[in-house]
């Protein structure tokens, strides 16, 4: 914020301090409602200490969030200024190519940021110090409390403008359409042509011409010989007959042939 | 021990088919004495992998095949029966031997006609190696589809009993039937054009054996069968390519791998995704790439846009899913579209060091690729058969019932994903800084891919495990057993060793890939 200030950047200042306003604002009403007021659930109640396992890690902390920024005070600052050693610019500044020079010190952005600060922190405690169930900022607000308590709805946006999309991409089109309908909708066209080419060839080759040609052998056989087996009439005169025919046939034939 | 040093490849390929024998002659009613014996008989030819392991010498000045082993076969046609491996072979070699016991102790759970799964498994092995081992053409090809009957059985009796698939006009079939018929004829419908390939290299040169034809094909000149020989040459290449691209598998050709993965046992999907898929890309490596270098560089650009489809279209199925180990399978896919990119890097740019490294990557990937699916895919099989599910949806927040098993899949997620640190990472960027100059434009659109396998993955690890307990479940689980940790084990101990040091398996795959591609 000083240095916003110092080199002019009014805007970036005031939003700083905004910034700065609201982290304290809010800060104070976490603080209000969670430890100071009535308990307002059963379970409120009852809360006891932390264990020491989690308190002790909580205390080392809180120097550091406290203390940890006194090393960035410069020489110049008036009262606090060279109590205790403000090595940080130099600690930072001596690793960057060009080391900047600090600002110089002006009491404005000092006023300001301790009154944000501490406006916020009052202004917090006030707002929610009586605080029932609802929180009493929802009204006033109005509509805006639902935009802030919904995130901006980024999630609902990213989920419609990238997770949806992706997940109908990836079930949707690469795999029911792509893999299912197109290349396995063509695979199953080639067996089924492969199924009805074999069924042709079984049905109207393989099973008339092949299996009917030797099915013909055997019925052609049969036929002929139901045919030929009216000659064994069983009468002994029939085969005399024919025993005579042939005999006087053949020798006819020869006597012919011998007077040839 | 001279006599196994001796033949140490062929004592490597045969035991496996031996171990069938003796466990097909063993009583079937002990059911413990079968799973043991088929076990200890899968070892074998592990400790002899190892042994020939330890005397492999990695120098890249010494060229050529370790362990040669010639016998006269079909001498009239010049096929021999040549064994012998190089350090691509014989890191997938490793992996077939380190995978097939894993395999065989993830089937204990299995019940029925223990007997012949077991014989059928070993016989099964026999075929990988003999694919991966082989340097003649014939001999190649016959190990190719003697591979595919053990699978097709493993799939079709063994495989998941519930589920359905509708072909056309209302026609169904079983799941597992489906998925054994599609991944047979698919397979050896790619395979005809390599056979007829094969026969036309072995007509024309005279030979089958691999090592005379790498030096005499690639320089022939004039005309064949009344073609140019640029022409006959083409259409061998995509003879030779498209078998291979249905094997590894290359999309679009890839749709039989989710069926076949997903309908088959725990360990046969353990041994298709781990092995077998690499048989492809191995027939790239060691066939396509050596005998066709100036069609392999002149349709790699095909071979990279096709990898990159598989990368981003087999993640993006895969985030899809709603049945997990359909989601494993669609990551296999993923996966090996690194490797086919890879390949067809090094195909592009020969003799580059970009080139070496995307080679590198992509033999490193198949490595690792086959342990981290095989990982996954037993452990769906655990979960599956606790809840006899494998819908995403019905468990949820399963993390404090089984909480090893919860970590254990976490582990190996994060291999699959290519974390930093373990195994996918190092071969995944291996392939990516490779193939980045070469293929920059393919390489950028695969990242598409890797971000959703990270959706994928945690889309599988967050519906499990994480989220609020499925009251279902309570009380319903038992946690991972010391056996299937056990399964796990060596495959997790090298996710982690090949993450934080690949040096030792790299070298070996160097000194192939330097040797083969200078």
């Amino acid at each position: 914020m000083a240095d916003a200030f110092g080199n002019g950047h009014l805007l970036v200042f005031i939003t700083l301090a905004v910034a700065a306003l609201l982290t304290a604002f809010y800060t104070m009403r976490q603080i209000t409602l969670t430890f100071l007021g009535a308990p307002r659930t059963q379970a409120a109640e009852h809360a006891s200490e932390s264990v020491r396992t989690m308190t002790a890690p909580l205390l080392v902390l809180a120097v550091f969030a406290i203390g940890a920024g006194w090393v960035g005070i410069p020489e110049h600052f008036p009262g606090l200024g060279g109590l205790l050693p403000g090595w940080f610019h130099e600690f930072v500044g001596g690793t960057l190519v060009a080391n900047p020079e600090a600002v110089a010190f002006s009491i404005e952005p000092l006023l300001v940021s301790v009154g944000v600060a501490l406006g916020g922190l009052t202004l917090g405690w006030l707002v929610y110090r009586k605080a029932a169930e609802a929180d009493p900022l929802r009204k006033p607000l109005g509509a805006i409390y639902g935009l802030l308590e919904n995130k901006y709805y980024f999630d609902e946006l990213y989920d419609s403008l990238f997770v949806q999309p992706a997940k109908r991409l990836a079930e949707g089109f690469s795999y029911m359409f792509l893999d299912r309908q197109v290349i396995d909708g063509a695979l199953h066209r080639v067996a089924q042509a492969g199924l009805s080419l074999g069924s042709i060839f079984r049905n109207y080759f393989d099973a008339p011409v092949v299996n009917g040609f030797g099915d013909l052998t055997g019925s052609l056989t049969q036929s002929f010989g139901r045919l030929l087996r009216k000659v064994q009439t069983g009468q002994v005169q029939q085969y005399l007959l024919f025993v005579a025919l042939l005999a006087f046939g053949g020798l006819f034939y020869y006597l012919l042939s011998v007077l040839q | 021990m001279q006599l196994i040093t001796d033949n140490i490849l062929a004592l490597i390929l045969f035991s496996p088919l031996l171990g069938g024998l003796i466990v097909m002659l063993l009583p079937s009613e002990n059911k413990d004495l079968v799973r043991r014996a088929a076990l200890a008989l899968s070892l074998i030819p592990f400790i002899l992998t190892l042994v020939a392991w330890f005397g492999f010498n990695a120098s890249p000045e010494v060229d050529g095949f370790r362990f040669q082993q010639q016998v006269a076969w079909y001498p009239a046609i010049n096929s021999s029966f040549h064994l012998g491996v190089d350090g691509l072979s014989l890191s997938m070699v490793l992996l077939t031997t380190l995978l097939a016991p894993a395999a065989i102790l993830a089937s204990f759970s299995v019940e029925e006609k223990i007997r012949s799964y077991m014989a059928l498994f070993l016989a099964l092995e026999t075929g990988m190696l003999g694919v991966f081992l082989s340097l003649d053409l014939l001999l190649f090809f016959a190990f190719w589809e003697l591979g595919l009957v053990p699978m097709y059985f493993l799939i079709d009796q063994w495989g998941s009993k519930t589920g359905e698939r509708e072909l056309w006009s209302g026609m169904k079939v079983s799941a597992r039937r489906y998925a054994s018929f599609k991944f047979m004829v698919y397979t050896m419908a790619g395979s005809l054009g390599l056979l007829l390939a094969i026969q036309m290299l072995g007509v024309v040169s005279g030979t089958f054996d691999m090592l005379a034809l790498f030096q005499s094909w690639p320089g022939l000149t004039g005309s064949l069968f009344g073609l140019s020989v640029e022409t006959v040459k083409a259409v061998a290449f995509w003879a030779f390519a498209i078998a291979f691209a249905i094997k590894v598998p290359v999309w679009p050709f890839h749709t039989w791998l989710p069926d076949a993965h997903t309908e088959a046992p725990t360990a046969g999907s353990m041994i298709l995704a781990g092995v077998l898929l690499k048989l492809g890309a191995y027939g790239f490596l060691r066939l396509v790439l050596p005998l066709y270098p100036a069609e392999a560089e002149q349709y790699a650009p095909v071979l990279a846009l096709l990898a990159t489809a598989a990368i981003i279209f087999g993640a993006l199925s895969a985030y899809g899913q709603t049945d997990f180990k359909r989601l494993v399978a669609y990551s296999s896919v993923n996966h090996m579209g690194f490797v086919v990119l890879g390949i067809a890097a090094a195909a592009f740019a020969t003799g580059t060091e970009s080139a070496t490294i995307a080679l590198n990557g992509a033999v490193l990937q198949m490595f690792n690729h086959g342990i981290s699916s095989a990982a996954m895919f037993f452990l769906v099989g655990v979960i599956y058969e606790r809840t006899h599910t494998r819908d995403l949806g019905a468990w949820g927040g399963l993390f404090p019932l089984v909480p090893v098993f919860g970590g254990l899949l976490i582990f190996s997620s994060m291999s699959s994903l290519g974390l930093p640190g373990l195994n996918g990472f190092v071969s995944e960027f291996l392939v990516v800084r490779g193939a980045w100059p070469i293929f920059t434009l393919f390489t950028a659109l695969s990242m598409i891919g890797l971000f959703f396998t990270g959706a994928y993955i945690l889309k599988g690890i967050a519906s499990t495990l994480h989220g609020p307990l499925n009251e279902k479940w309570k009380g319903h689980l038992t946690d991972i057993s010391r056996r299937e940790v056990l399964v796990l084990a060596p495959l997790l101990v090298l996710m982690l060793w090949l993450g934080l040091w690949p040096a030792w398996l790299l070298s070996v795959i160097n000194q192939a890939v330097v040797g083969l591609f200078g």
